[in-house]
């Protein structure tokens, strides 16, 4: 195994976590700079691949989908290189400790949205509900939660679908108020009086039937595979969620499991804005000023702060200040460097050419960027050594 | 009975003064109350002091109205003040006009010393030369429409909205009865006056008199920023131009506003270059404008009126015209009120109405003026509700409330999807309340509708934080949700 040198990694999203644990993995060493949290709190942590063509049509095999169509990515098509990146990243999560099956998928599935629609999805957690094609279902309605109500969600369900869905609602614990939201119900369900209490409301609820039990994401932080746990023995069936709006526990369980793994292999976490980067060094807001062989941005683009619209419409890069052209009537999501390899490296949603609104492939864009920056980085601290 | 094409403060308001002179009424509306320029203007209740020097009878209407909406509508005006402030060069001439012509139209003025300007408007360009106090207010729009539907409906006004008038017939040159397009077909409504106030699309009603009538139509924009960052409304002291007014609203400030001719009566859409330059106007009175945070823009088109064409038979002032088709040889008991502005609307309504009772041969005089318009009752709060809307504060009770309205009005009697958010948040929850009540398929077209709405507003102002809020938005609305994804091959 290669020993990689030190990097400055700027942004603690996917892409941000995902380029560390590389560097991480080859004993290499990473400070993890970030003025927030990043989108992973934002979303459920499903990672898609690709799952619209141009005109909106869904993609069924994302595999093909890449090797018929060419992008600015000449490897990208590579249906081996993939596997075995969505591989790495398998085995990545099984050692942090987000549970996933132990192959990863050939064919998109479908995930079912906070409204009942169908989207396809790629690589998700055990929790997540996902299936091959539409069946009967169950959804679990919980009191107070305005994201989610299983009615609705029931309703437009059969109507895409043409499956029966059935619904119940769930009992409200001593201590619940109107206005908890996902986050309030799933610290209440980590602990073991929220799993007992659980336990005894589902009881109510059982009743002869194999469909899935489909719950909004509330179903415990830490300790969510115990919560599941529980619903599956009580209810005698497969228990599954559909991903939230912001709060979203699914991204929140991720992004805590993640840092936690980094943090035990040594990455230092520093809590920062940062005003001005080239390839070895960044300034903090506040004056400080780190080194080290490498630099990359993970900034996360408009969304993730790490570009900045102008009134005029230009489009600044907030770390080198570099105007990056001016905006469009593109997506806001899809703007970004037309190069990874910037006067400083840039992955995720800092680049251009993707679009994870659109397309559906924002798993896919954290995943390729990361090894190509990756990639890159080893093959540089390499030479630096021969040299 | 009394036709009156369109529900903006101008038809609400020829409409309140017939009935409270015992005149039955019927306002048509072709879409709902205020969706026309009367829902997208800046908020100013005026003093009269922006006209003080360039149009003296409207500064006098100005002022007089304002004191009168005090009176009969205290709970949809906000009496926050208002301050002239210069910050110009080389504005000392028109400074002096100024105040003579506040003088002469009887507008009150104190003077306020530039620290208290200073200290009372925070951010205020610290080169004020002179600031002078007046009574602006803010004028709350979408509620003095509600008083006035609420109030006429209770005194018998009939109130027909998404119902468009196509026709107008006649029997030997009178007017005899209009034909209306509503989703259920055609109708006719029998009358025997019928009244334009159609606001910008006056020319257009006006055909259907044939008559031709020249409208000067010009857009403005204005922006809102999402906090009150001013407590009052502030006026830049110079000739009136763009971009030379704020005025707070709500938890949020506007600032306004342009004015580029157009010839279509629907607003434009608004754009960036538009935005940028109003803001940079915007400036010249609070120079860190660029830094608050901005939320969206919206367009208003103004209805002014040439007057080639017909020779208006009564020119009360340069701002509004009542004309008497009939008496210009035109055709009997068609009128049409054209220009004007908020402000102004009650008298407006007054001086339509006296020609009206005229061609009625009654002699009712006017008491708008003197009538308050109380408010509905307040509804009895549900105690216990979720959180829908969390910018506004919008429970699932009030949206409960008011669910028998059409999706726009829903949204702005209960102004959800109105804050710092633009709906990101909330959008989809108040949509799935709704489908709880109504058929699904609906539900999700309306949801789009409202994201695309929202967007128009949002895009050209999309800078700083107000492009991430956007781009969460998108990533919500896309992702997460995956709205407007077609689902057909499925079942
Ligand atoms: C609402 C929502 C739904 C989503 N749904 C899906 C989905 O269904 N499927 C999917 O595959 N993906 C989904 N995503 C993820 C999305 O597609 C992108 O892949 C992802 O957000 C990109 O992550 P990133 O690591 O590039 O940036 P981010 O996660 O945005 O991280 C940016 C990081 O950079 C930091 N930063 C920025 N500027 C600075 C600075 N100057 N100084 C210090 N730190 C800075 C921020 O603090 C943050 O930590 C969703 C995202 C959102 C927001
Ligand atoms: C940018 C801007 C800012 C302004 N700011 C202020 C301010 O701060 N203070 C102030 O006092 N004034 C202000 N004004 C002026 C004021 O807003 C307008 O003068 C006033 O709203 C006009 O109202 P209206 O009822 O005449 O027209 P509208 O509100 O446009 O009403 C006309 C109605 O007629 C309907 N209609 C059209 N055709 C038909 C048909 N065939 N059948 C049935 N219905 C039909 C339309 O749908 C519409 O609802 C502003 C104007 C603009 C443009």
């Amino acid at each position: 195994m290669t020993t990689c040198g030190d990097v400055i990694v700027v942004g603690r999203g996917p892409a941000g976590l995902l380029f560390s644990s590389l560097v991480a993995q080859n004993r290499g060493s990473v400070i993890l700079v970030a003025d927030a949290q990043g989108s992973f709190p934002l979303w459920g942590g499903q990672w898609d691949f690709c799952n619209y063509t141009d005109d909106g049509e869904h993609v069924l095999d994302p595999y093909q989908w890449w090797q018929q169509h060419p992008s600015a990515w000449d490897e990208v098509r590579d249906a081996s290189t993939w596997t075995l990146r969505w591989q790495h990243l398998m085995t990545l999560w099984q050692e942090i400790g987000i549970p996933v099956p132990d192959r990863v998928p050939k064919l998109n599935r479908w995930m079912v949205t906070p409204l009942g629609q169908l989207r396809p999805t790629y690589w998700v957690a055990n929790w997540h509900f996902v299936m091959e094609r539409p069946g009967p279902l169950v959804f679990v309605d919980v009191p107070g939660l305005v994201d989610f109500r299983a009615e609705v969600v029931a309703r437009v369900y059969t109507a895409t679908t043409g499956q029966m869905a059935k619904t119940f609602r769930l009992a409200v614990p001593s201590g619940w108020r109107r206005d908890w939201h996902a986050l309030n119900w799933a610290w209440f369900l980590d602990s073991k009086a929220g799993q007992d209490w659980l336990g005894q409301a589902l009881r109510d609820q059982v009743r002869a039937g194999e469909e899935a039990v489909v719950f909004p994401q509330i179903l415990g932080v830490d300790h969510c595979e115990e919560v599941l746990e529980v619903a599956q023995r009580v209810l005698g069936r497969p228990v599954a969620e559909v991903p939230l709006p912001p709060p979203a526990v699914g991204g929140i369980r991720i992004q805590r499991r993640w840092e936690y793994w980094l943090r035990r292999h040594g990455i230092q976490l520093v809590s920062a804005r940062v005003t001005a980067a080239n390839r070895h060094s960044v300034t903090l807001q506040d004056g400080r000023a780190l080194a080290a062989d490498a630099v990359v941005l993970a900034t996360g683009g408009i969304l993730g702060g790490g570009l900045e619209i102008q009134p005029s419409g230009s489009v600044r890069n907030t770390v080198t200040g570099a105007v990056i052209g001016t905006l469009g009537d593109q997506l806001l999501g899809a703007v970004g460097h037309r190069n990874w390899d910037e006067s400083v490296p840039v992955i995720g949603r800092m680049i251009q050419g993707w679009n994870p609104d659109k397309r559906g492939n924002g798993g896919a864009m954290n995943l390729w960027t990361a090894h190509v920056a990756y990639q890159a980085f080893i093959g540089h601290t390499a030479l630096a050594r021969e040299n | 009975m009394v036709v009156v094409i369109g529900g903006g403060c101008t038809g609400l308001g020829v409409a309140w003064d017939l009935i409270l002179r015992g005149v039955p009424v019927t306002v048509v509306e072709a879409r709902e109350l205020g969706s026309g320029t009367s829902g997208r203007f800046h908020g100013l209740l005026h003093s009269g002091g922006r006209y003080a020097v360039t149009d003296p009878v409207s500064a006098k209407q100005c002022r007089q109205e304002n004191e009168v909406l005090r009176r009969i509508a205290p709970s949809a005006v906000e009496s926050v003040g208002g301050y002239f402030v210069s910050v110009d060069d080389g504005v000392e001439s028109y400074m002096r006009d100024w105040i003579a012509g506040t003088q002469s139209a009887g507008i009150p003025v104190t003077e306020v010393s530039v620290e208290t300007a200073i200290r009372r408007l925070p951010g205020l360009n610290p080169r004020v030369q002179r600031a002078f106090a007046v009574a602006d207010a803010v004028l709350k729009g979408f509620e003095l429409l509600d008083l006035l539907r609420v109030n006429g409906e209770r005194r018998g006004v009939t109130i027909l909205t998404e119902t468009r008038v196509t026709q107008v017939q006649t029997v030997n040159g009178q007017v005899s009865g209009i034909s209306v397009r509503t989703k259920d077909g055609e109708r006719r409504i029998p009358c025997d006056a019928v009244v334009n106030a159609a606001g910008p699309w006056a020319g257009q009603v006006a055909q259907l008199f044939g008559e031709r009538v020249q409208m000067e139509l010009s857009s403005g924009l204005m922006l809102i920023y999402s906090n009150r960052m001013v407590p009052s409304v502030v006026n830049r002291l110079a000739p009136p131009g763009d971009g030379d007014i704020v005025v707070p609203h709500g938890r949020t400030v506007i600032l306004g506003t342009t004015e580029v001719p157009q010839v279509d009566p629907e607003p434009p859409e608004p754009t960036r270059e538009s935005a940028e330059y109003l803001q940079s106007l915007g400036q010249a009175m609070f120079p860190e404008m660029n830094r608050w945070r901005i939320l969206r823009a919206f367009v208003g088109v103004r209805p002014l009126f040439e007057g080639n064409g017909v020779v208006p038979q009564s020119r009360v002032s340069r701002d509004f015209t009542v004309v008497d088709h009939g008496r210009q040889g035109g055709l009997q008991g068609a009128f049409s009120v054209m220009g004007g502005k908020w402000t102004t609307f009650r008298l407006m309504g007054e001086r339509t109405a006296d020609v009206v009772v005229e061609y009625l041969h009654q002699s009712s005089p006017s008491i708008s003026a003197h009538t308050v318009l109380e408010p509905d009752a307040p509804r009895e709060k549900h105690s216990a509700s979720s959180t829908i809307c969390e910018c506004e504060r919008v429970s699932e009770a009030q949206l409960l409330d008011q669910m028998a309205e059409p999706f726009d009005n829903w949204r702005t009697r209960t102004w959800f999807a109105m804050g710092p958010c633009q709906g990101t948040m909330c959008a989809h929850r108040a949509v799935s309340l709704r489908m709880q009540y109504t058929d699904v398929e609906g539900g999700l077209d309306e949801l789009t509708n409202l994201r695309r709405e929202r967007e128009r507003g949002v895009r050209p102002v999309a800078w700083g934080t107000n492009a991430r809020e956007l781009a969460l938005t998108e990533a919500l609305s896309c992702q997460t949700l995956a709205e407007g994804v077609a689902h057909d091959h499925l079942r």
